[in-house]
């Protein structure tokens, strides 16, 4: 009996010792097939098309607008307690997040402030999509009563009032038209003031679309990739990041909706995050979806200049009941920075988003479209070390990130 | 009559905002892309044969973008007047499409426009070409691996 159980603990040490010698002396990842190089290259800047065009806004690419929009973005005074601009939310050096569970302007909002950079790429904004151009979306919290808190009208007389702006307005989109000294009450003076603040937004997304990623270490890493698969010795990939993008694109399945060079399909789906603490579960993109339809300044109003108003977006977009509760994927470049995470901020670190799809529990409104992964602790870690290859400098000229 | 033709499709585009704006904005007629009909697909029952081309080649995921189908009927004749329905997902992963794509417009010798595809993931897709006309109900299913 005693020679058995002693034949038994020496097993389970040599077993143990083995195991251990596999561990430490874990060989570096295998190069990597073709299927799987071109799924990494696909996740590459190297793959990011040049920014796509926006006919709806006249001056997105205009000198003079980025200029202008630049000081717009960080003028307080575009809020009705003069505290509160685009960057109270969206700070440079968070990659244009505010490290808050939930945004807070003039009060506390609902959702988790999303990143500027590179949102030019998306055909959607905000975490439902309820708008649908750059410009759209700056119009938004310049009048939402809990971030910046200004009538059209009151953006407007700003603009009149200040002599840089007014150069650079005139110049851009012609003369200001006169501003009721009140809220506007004719229909004419109405239309007046809703055309000059949705051009103020044009050039707030004019600086916006200079926002743009740039390159990480793991873009360095998909680079160096050599047709044999093998990566070039002299860039700093370890064995863990290594094994984590293996995860990130196979078993953890991430690459379904993280995919493309900016690691999301600007798509919408229900993950069973749960509502923050004491709110109601979000409708998410079912209500999207509507309000797009009805938003003043979407691709088929008045306000985009685009002659031929084509918005295949907008016209092909899907609808229904069925899309409750789903959420925009959002771009994992920049983590670092961005925290918390999810669309209300309800996970504070990677380690709790990453056991979150992990486990995929049932949603509590609609169905999670995610199914549990059983990734063993070290997996979780090793997707971990992947996704935090994903942060870089913007690609962006630091002047325009700092006020002007 | 031949001179007549511009007129004519300018008047239909001017009647029909939404076909004329697609077909204008989508792309220029001569770009459309062409389905061979040497790679037609028969349709569930038979009833159609069914080529098709996408301006997006190869497809690409993330990219919204036009399809144009050839429907001919058993006999090789072009099927006009057909109600095309587009529908389809990830069999795999138990969605739909992502967009509501539609047939917009009819180009003539059983050509139908088809506007708003769109896929997001990589992987097995399913496209089905739902098709209603005189001739009857048919579907075809095109695999797509993506």
């Amino acid at each position: 009996m005693g020679k058995d159980l002693t034949g038994l603990i020496i097993l389970l040490l040599a077993l143990a010792g083995t195991g251990a010698v596999f561990y430490l002396n874990a060989p570096p990842p295998a190069p990597w097939n073709d299927a799987e190089r071109t799924a990494i290259q696909s996740l590459s800047l190297d793959a990011l098309p040049p920014l796509p065009s926006d006919p709806s806004n006249a001056v997105a690419n205009h000198p003079v607008a980025q200029r202008f929009g630049h000081r717009l973005f960080f003028d307080a005074r575009l809020s009705a307690n003069g505290a509160v601009s685009c960057a109270t939310c969206h700070q440079p050096a968070l990659r244009f997040t505010d490290g808050l569970p939930r945004a807070v302007g003039l009060a506390v909002g609902t959702f988790n402030t999303m990143s500027l950079v590179g949102a030019a790429y998306s055909p959607w904004f905000f975490w439902n999509g309820r708008q649908d151009s750059l410009w759209a979306q700056a119009t938004a919290p310049l009048e939402s009563p809990v971030e910046q808190g200004v009538s059209r009208a009151e953006a407007a007389r700003l603009i009149a009032g200040d002599p840089i702006y007014l150069t650079a307005y005139e110049a851009l989109f012609g003369p200001l038209p006169p501003l009721p000294a009140e809220a506007p009450v004719t229909k004419q003076e109405e239309a007046a003031v809703t055309e000059a603040f949705a051009n103020i937004a044009k050039a707030i997304a004019a600086y916006q679309r200079l926002l743009l990623p740039g390159e990480t270490r793991f873009d360095r890493y998909a680079a160096s990739l050599g047709r044999d698969g093998a990566n070039a010795p002299d860039v700093q990939f370890s064995h863990e990041e290594a094994e984590g993008l293996r995860l990130f694109i196979g078993k953890a399945q991430c690459i379904n909706c993280h995919n493309g060079p900016l690691l999301t399909n600007h798509e919408f789906h229900n993950t069973g995050v749960l509502p923050a603490i004491g709110a109601l579960p979000d409708k998410g993109r079912a209500e999207g979806a509507r309000l797009v339809l009805e938003d003043p300044f979407n691709c088929f109003s008045v306000h985009s200049d685009d002659p031929a108003k084509d918005c295949p977006e907008l016209r092909f977009m899907r609808t229904g009941d069925d899309l409750v509760a789903a959420q925009k994927t959002p771009s994992l470049r920049n983590l670092e920075g961005t925290a918390p995470y999810m669309h209300a901020g309800q996970m504070g670190t990677l380690a709790e988003a990453l056991d979150h799809y992990n486990r995929a529990r049932n949603a509590i409104v609609g169905h999670n479209e995610a199914k549990p992964l059983g990734l063993l602790p070290y997996e979780l870690k090793r997707l971990e070390a992947f996704l935090n290859t994903l942060d870089g400098p913007l690609a962006t000229a630091p002047e325009w990130l700092a006020p002007p | 009559m031949n001179a007549l033709l511009p007129l004519l499709f300018l008047a239909l585009s001017a009647t029909l905002p939404a076909a004329g704006a697609s077909a204008a904005g989508a792309l220029a007629a001569e770009a459309w892309p062409m389905p061979n009909p040497d790679n037609a697909q028969v349709t569930e029952l038979g009833r159609y044969r069914i080529s098709y081309a996408s301006a997006l080649e190869p497809i690409e995921i993330n990219r919204i973008h036009i399809w144009v189908a050839q429907v001919m009927d058993a006999d090789g004749n072009p099927v006009e007047g057909a109600t095309i329905s587009i529908s389809g997902g990830m069999p795999d992963h138990d969605h739909g499409l992502p967009t509501a794509p539609r047939a917009t417009a009819y180009l003539g010798e059983g050509r139908y426009l088809i506007e708003g595809m769109r896929f997001h993931m990589g992987g097995a897709w399913e496209v089905v070409l739902n098709v209603k006309s005189g001739t009857g109900d048919d579907a075809l299913s095109i695999p797509l691996d993506l």
